[in-house]
Formats: C-alpha cells, structure tokens, sequence
C-alpha cells in the first residue's frame, strides 16, 4: 500500500527549529504556532495546542481531483472543538474534504462533490486523553467509511458514481479550520462571534493514501502499533492550589494550569491571588482564568462565586455586543486585583474591572467624558471563612439595568453540573429563621416563593462546606434588566431557569472560565473543558449607596458547615441588626459598626496614647455577636485583650494586625467569640509609649 | 372566577392549547391567582406601570396594579385603552394567547407581535406565569407528600 503513499508527516523530528518533514516528497512543512513533539504512537507526536498549532500543506502535493483516497493518522484529543476542527481538510461550499474532530467529540468525514453532500461519522463521542487509530476512506466506486480503532463506525454506499472529489484551496489545513467559524451552541448571538477553530490534542502518524484502503490494509495498519501509552497530554481540572504555610492570609502568585494554556499569558510570578485559611481547608481565589473574578473554593475543590457588575446594550448603547461584563474580558486587559491588607486578623482585596463586551466595547460610555462603566469590588475576607463582598458600580446611568449577582459554580474539565450540585440545590432562609429548599429534581424551579421577605441564599453542592450570601432584608430599588426601576418591599432572588438544555438539571455553558473564545455565552452537554453552572441569578437587595454616578451594594459571603444552615440567621442578625457598642474609654472615640468591613470601627485620639480601650458589646438575641472585628484607627501598638475581665491570649481566637497606611497605622482585630449577652472588651497596649 | 376554573386555564397554558376564545378566561383567571398569592402581592408591590393589549380581532385591555404601594396592592384587568400606556404590545388574539402558553413564539409563523415602549414591562405576564405555576406545583407535591 506504501506506493500508494502520497503524504505522510511522522511527525518525529521538528527540523530548524519550526519544521516538519513530509517523508514522501521530503519536504519540510512549517508549523504555525507552538510546535511541541510529544510521545507519541511511534516515536514522537505533534502537540496541537488548541490556540495555535496548525499547518498549511500546499495543495500540489496531493492530486488535484482524487477517485479515491484514504487518510490514515493518530489522534488523542485533549479537549473537543468550537466547532467542527480539521485534523486536515480542504473544501468550500462546493468541493474537498474534511476529517476532524466536531465540539460534540465525534469523529467526522464529509466529501463536497459538485454542492453535494457525503457525510459519515462517528455515533458516540469519542474519549479524552486517549489515543485513537482514525481511517477514512472515500472510494468513488463504492462510498465513504470512517473507521476507529479498527472497528468500522460509519459507511455509507454510491449507488452512482457521485464524480471526483476535488480540491477547491490552495492550502490544506491541518490542526485549524481554514475560515473563522461561529462556535456551536451560542447563547446570545450578539456577543458570539466567529473565530479560529483548532485541534486541541496530539496527531501522530498523518497518511494520506490515492487509493482506497481495504479493511484487511487497515487492519494491518493498526495492528502495525503493538504498544498503546497513554498520551502525555495534561488534565486540566482547574488550578490545584497549595496550602502554603496554612497560615491564614492573602497571597500573590501565579497559579499553574497547564502548559498550552499558561504560556499564552503575558504575566510573571504575582498575577494570581489566593487567600488561605488556617482552621478550614478551603481557600478564596482571584486567578486570571477566571478573569479574577473571585470564588470560594471548597475543602474538596468546588468553585464558586457570586458574580460581577453586568450590563447589556439598550437604548443608551445599542451597539454593545451582548453583555458588557468582566466575563469578556478574556485577557484581563482592564481586570485587575490587589491585596490592599493582608494580616493574622484579616484580609482587603480590591478588584477593579471595566464592564466590557467581547470585543472590548465599554459599556455606556459617556460622550462628555468619554469614561464608560467601571467596578470597584472589595473583599474584606477574616478568617472564619466569611467575607463583605462591597460592590461599587461607576457608571453614568447608575440607576438604568445593571446586574450585581448570580450564583455561579465553576467545573473543571470532566466534572457536569451534578457532580457539584445536590438536586436540592438551593436553600433560603429569612430573618425570622423560616426556609425552604427548592428541588432540580424534575425541573428547574421557576420562582422562588418561600420563605418571604427572604436575605439568605445556600448553594447545596457536594461538600462538607456550602458557599452562602446574606443582603440586607429590606426594600430595595430593582437594577436588573427586568422592571428596572421598580420598588420592592423585600429582595428579590430569581431561579436560573432558562437554557437548561438536556443532559443536565441545570443550566450549564463553557464560555467562561479560561475559554479564549469571543462569547458571552455557550451551552454544552459535554465536559471537555472548564465551565460554570447557575442556579439563581439577578439577585435584588437594598442599596448601600447611590449618587449621581455610582450605586453600591454590598453582601455577606462565604463557605459554611452544610450540618448548621439554620445558624446562618445568627450570623445574619450580627452583621445587619449588629450589637451596638457602649465606649468607655475617653482616649477613643467613634465605635460604629461599618457593614462593608463587618467590623466596628474606633479612633485613639492620640497615637502616643497608651490608654486601654475598653467598650460594653450590647450583644442580645436579636443582635448577637458572631465573631468581633475590630479597625482602631490611629493606632502603632502591639496589644494584649481581656474579654468579661478574662485575659485571652494571641493565637486563632484573639488574632491582630498592624497595617500602615499613608500617613496612618492602624490595628486590625479579630476575635472569635459567640455572645447573646453583653460582653466587655478591653484591649490594651503593650510597651512603652512612642 | 373560582378555584376549578382558574385551574382549567392554567392546565391549558401548560398543554399550550390556549386560545383566542379563553382569553377572558385567562385573564380572569391571572387575576385570580395573582390576587390571592401573597408571593405575587410581593412582585405586583411597587409596579407602577401600565401594559396596553391591542388585539386586532378582540378588545383591547390593560393590566396595571391598583395602589401599588400599599400594604395589599392588586392586579387590575382593564378592557379598553389606557391613558399612557408604558407598554403597548399590538397583535392578534390567538397570536396573544399562543406566545402566552408557548405554543407560538414571537415572529413564528408570520404572526405579527410588536412591543412598542418599554418591552420589559411586558414580561409582567410571564412572570406572574412563573410564580402562579411555581406555587401550584408546589402545592402538589406538598398534598403529595
């Protein structure tokens, strides 16, 4: 059969650095993009990276018009396509061939003759990080088969001679389609656009025969390979992150993916940032491969977070393509985040985004100033695992559709959403302790009744710990799309019901994270990349702060014991109905409570002082203390603390932090104590006065 | 309007065999529910705007809610034109009822269905829809249980 031979890349040597040898005319073919050799099915392999990695093989070294060919290679995928990805092709509308990997994981093999269409292909998906044996055969005399691992998986029989295939285009394309192509499954096709589509695995082995192999010829080719490794392609997952020194904190670095991935970035060692806790195995990230929008990860690696500033094209701003959002913003171009304070006590990140559409258009941007719409978000993170989330948009339609949350899971490659969520995914409480679990049994919620008037959302997934967000109970003045404007009487949390398709309870996309695809939304049914999973979305609570081009709001976050839900309402009461403070030293003064760092907040009147502090915690049941943190601005000094006259130690229940700040220096306090009952404090300075 | 009745509407916007005939039905049968569910009384609190019905082969009609920031605002049907409609949706009566149940879709089938004004408002109908749905279901299965 080797005479029949007319192309054969073996892809066992990259020549001058960027070439690879076709052995049958002996000549070098260059690689575009990154070319890596791995092992492969015989010798070595091409890395096709799924970014950049193809080839384009001058169309003179392959007849012209074929009455019959065979292409012959080995393929282990590492993720599927966009859409419909060429392990080498040429046509057009009318004419050529394509054998390719399609986004559904399938194998397909079409020929165009004269407009008509031949197509076969395989019935089932094929599998991930795993080497496969493909053979396709068009004989004009009898039809097309496609062939995997020796095992005939599609044919279809001429009944006529349907004519030659020709070759329409100069170049056959191998590891990237031809043309930019929309990807399948869009969600909003005004913010999905088209764009390269490439293999994203490793090709070995590429025969392109002018003659139609026999079942016995490709049997004998693939029983040519005795031994079948497995391919050295990574498993992506999503960042496994270190536990570092398991001292609590935040902490720059740059979190490792996988290669292909990695090296596009242009970051060095400090673009990630991931706070790490002491006394629960869970951990708080901001990474580029989610745009640093931040999640909470849990004990057994369930990502989760609570969203961003969105907004949409209306009459302001009818060219937005889509949503303008920090999700588009696929380079992190305008997102960025800092550690503003890191200590024993706690933890200030601050993220800054512009809301921007796929092709980097801002959203509402102001002709007077020429400044569109900006987010400011602030962590206050202490080391109980619970969070502010302080949100402030920057617009100058602040009051026209803006979203400030959603519920989102994050999955890993191989994880659907059912491996993160219970089916009874999502349970409210209120202030007055009244719940209600609502069940994807069956389908997906519509409304979310019960129980009224409620401020407290729990995401079931699988996992000892459940993220959790807390808003004020109050009314409030609708953002969202949907009645913008309109006044409530209570929050508003609204299901996620739309674009649940089949193969899942939920909804479930893979435009974001990590994908560098330009979309603000794609489904899949399959898990061969990172994706995310909603179950309420469009959450409304009261404003914190509005002026004339800004509206704030802010939320109580984190992860909590799945085992103690109802004890949420505690929390609850402590941070919106919190205890008030009876001060009792004359060297300080303020001792109001700032929701948006969930601590109270003293001034030392002077910074020599070494006065103690001491203060009543008006503490009661319906306004308990869960856990006390502290802010004494003005303030350079090491401390010691009496709690109800008792002396409580530095160490995980009585942690502190000295920070200094342009022209101040500050304390920060944390104190893990429970309290339904009034409750002294005294903190004292240690040493001599500066 | 009682219980039975407004039940048999809501099966036909499930079996989507809602039709121009059972508008004032389905109307009545809006109200109906949306009046006696406090989670609804909490969606209608504070919507402050009108939408206007424009049927080309029925009467006209338009839902708004009476004192809609008191403590018990309810739905109002109104056949006729309202003064200042925030929305005006303009179709034909079978085309309302079939994009209603979701046997028809907006553009589907050459059937006009226009959204003049604010077209958000007009989602007051299908979120009341959810809600209504949401609660019956959840009825059920708490009989069933």
């Amino acid at each position: 059969m080797n005479e029949h031979l007319i192309a054969y890349w073996d892809f066992d040597k990259i020549i001058d650095e960027t070439y690879i040898l076709d052995l049958v005319s002996n000549t070098k073919d260059k690689v575009i993009g990154y070319a890596d050799l791995l092992d492969g099915i015989k010798a070595n392999a091409l890395r096709f990276d799924g970014y950049t990695t193809h080839l384009t093989i001058p169309k003179h070294r392959i007849p012209e018009s074929l009455n019959k060919f065979t292409i012959s290679v080995w393929i282990a995928n590492g993720a599927y396509t966009w859409n419909e990805g060429p392990i080498i092709e040429n046509y057009d509308d009318k004419n050529g061939f394509f054998l390719g990997i399609t986004d559904m994981g399938t194998i397909r093999f079409r020929v165009q003759i004269n407009g008509k269409l031949y197509k076969v292909e395989s019935e089932e998906k094929t599998p991930l990080f795993k080497w496969m044996h493909i053979v396709s055969v068009f004989n004009i005399n009898q039809g097309l088969s496609l062939h995997i691992n020796d095992d005939l998986r599609d044919s279809i029989d001429f009944t006529g001679s349907p004519g030659q295939v020709r070759l329409p285009n100069d170049v056959c394309n191998i590891g990237r389609a031809a043309k930019e192509i929309q990807p399948t499954n869009g969600v909003n096709n005004g913010g999905h656009f088209p764009c390269p589509i490439y293999i994203d695995g490793i090709i070995d082995e590429l025969k392109f025969f002018d003659t139609a192999l026999t079942a016995e010829e490709i049997h004998e080719n693939f029983t040519k390979i005795s031994r079948i490794s497995t391919p050295p392609l990574e498993t992506r997952g999503l960042p496994k992150i270190s536990e570092g020194t398991g001292r609590f904190g935040a902490y720059y670095t740059t979190l490792k993916y996988y290669k292909e991935w990695d090296r596009l970035w242009r970051v060095k060692d400090h673009s990630d940032i991931v706070v790490l806790f002491d006394e629960m195995p869970i951990k708080y990230v901001f990474w580029r491969g989610l745009n640093y929008i931040s999640a909470w990860v849990t004990g057994n690696g369930i990502w989760y977070t609570n969203e961003f500033n969105e907004t949409w094209a209306d009459k302001f701003d009818p060219n937005i393509n889509g949503c303008a959002e920090p999700m588009s913003d696929k380079q992190c171009r305008t997102s960025h985040v800092r550690i503003i304070e890191s200590n024993d006590a706690r933890v200030v990140i601050h993220w800054r985004y512009a809301l921007v559409d796929t092709n980097y258009r801002q959203g509402r941007v102001d002709p007077l100033t020429n400044w569109g719409d900006w987010s400011d978000e602030y962590y206050v993170i202490y080391p109980d695992g619970i969070g502010v989330r302080d949100i402030t948009l920057h617009s100058s339609q602040p009051m026209e559709p803006h979203e400030f949350q959603e519920s989102i899971v994050i999955l890993g490659e191989g994880m659907c959403p059912e491996d993160a969520y219970e089916l009874e995914a999502v349970t409210f409480f209120n202030m007055k302790g009244e719940s209600y679990t609502y069940t994807w049994e069956k389908f997906s919620p519509k409304f979310f009744l019960a129980p009224r008037n409620k401020n407290i959302e729990i995401i079931n997934v699988r996992s000892e710990q459940v993220p959790f967000l807390i808003v004020p109970d109050g009314p409030c003045t609708v953002a969202g799309k949907q009645f913008n404007g309109k006044k409530r009487r209570n929050p508003l949390f609204f299901p996620y019901a739309y674009f649940v398709k089949s193969g899942s309870h939920f909804p479930w996309w893979n435009s974001w994270p990590v994908a560098n695809i330009p979309t603000d939304g794609r489904f899949t049914w399959v898990a061969d990349r990172p994706s995310h999973t909603n179950v309420s979305s469009m959450a409304e609570w009261e404003d914190y702060e509005i002026g004339p081009e800004m509206r704030r709001r802010i939320m109580l976050h984190g992860l909590w014991n799945k085992k103690d839900k109802e004890s949420l309402v505690t929390l609850a009461k402590s941070w919106l109905h919190a205890p008030k403070i009876e001060l009792k030293t004359e060297a300080f003064q303020d001792g109001s409570y700032l929701p948006h760092e969930r601590a109270y907040h003293f001034t030392s009147k002077s910074p020599k002082s070494m006065e103690p502090l001491e203060f009543l915690v008006k503490a009661s049941e319906e306004q308990p203390l869960v856990n006390l943190a502290l802010v004494i601005q003005n303030f350079d000094n090491e401390v010691t603390l009496k709690i109800n006259d008792q002396v409580v130690p530095r160490g995980k229940i009585f942690r502190y932090g000295i920070h200094h700040d342009l022209g101040v220096s500050k304390i920060s306090i944390w104190i893990k104590i429970e309290a339904r009952h009034p409750t002294n404090i005294v903190i004292i300075p240690k040493g001599e006065a500066r | 309007m009682d219980e039975g009745e407004a039940l048999d509407i809501y099966r036909k916007i499930r079996k989507r065999t809602l039709f121009g005939e059972d508008l004032k039905s389905f109307l009545e049968a809006l109200r109906y529910f949306t009046n006696k569910s406090i989670y609804a009384e909490d969606e209608i609190y504070g919507w402050e705007k009108v939408v206007q019905v424009n049927l080309s082969d029925a009467e006209n009609f338009y839902v708004k809610t009476d004192n809609p920031l008191n403590e018990h605002p309810k739905l109002a049907v109104v056949y006729g034109n309202a003064e200042l409609p925030d929305t005006t949706i303009v179709t034909d009566v079978d085309t309302f009822t079939g994009i209603i149940c979701g046997r028809l879709r907006q553009g589907e089938n050459g059937k006009s269905f226009e959204i003049r004004g604010d077209n958000t408002q007009s989602m007051i109908f299908f979120i009341l829809l959810m809600l209504i749905g949401q609660e019956i279901w959840e009825q059920e299965r708490q009989k069933n249980q």
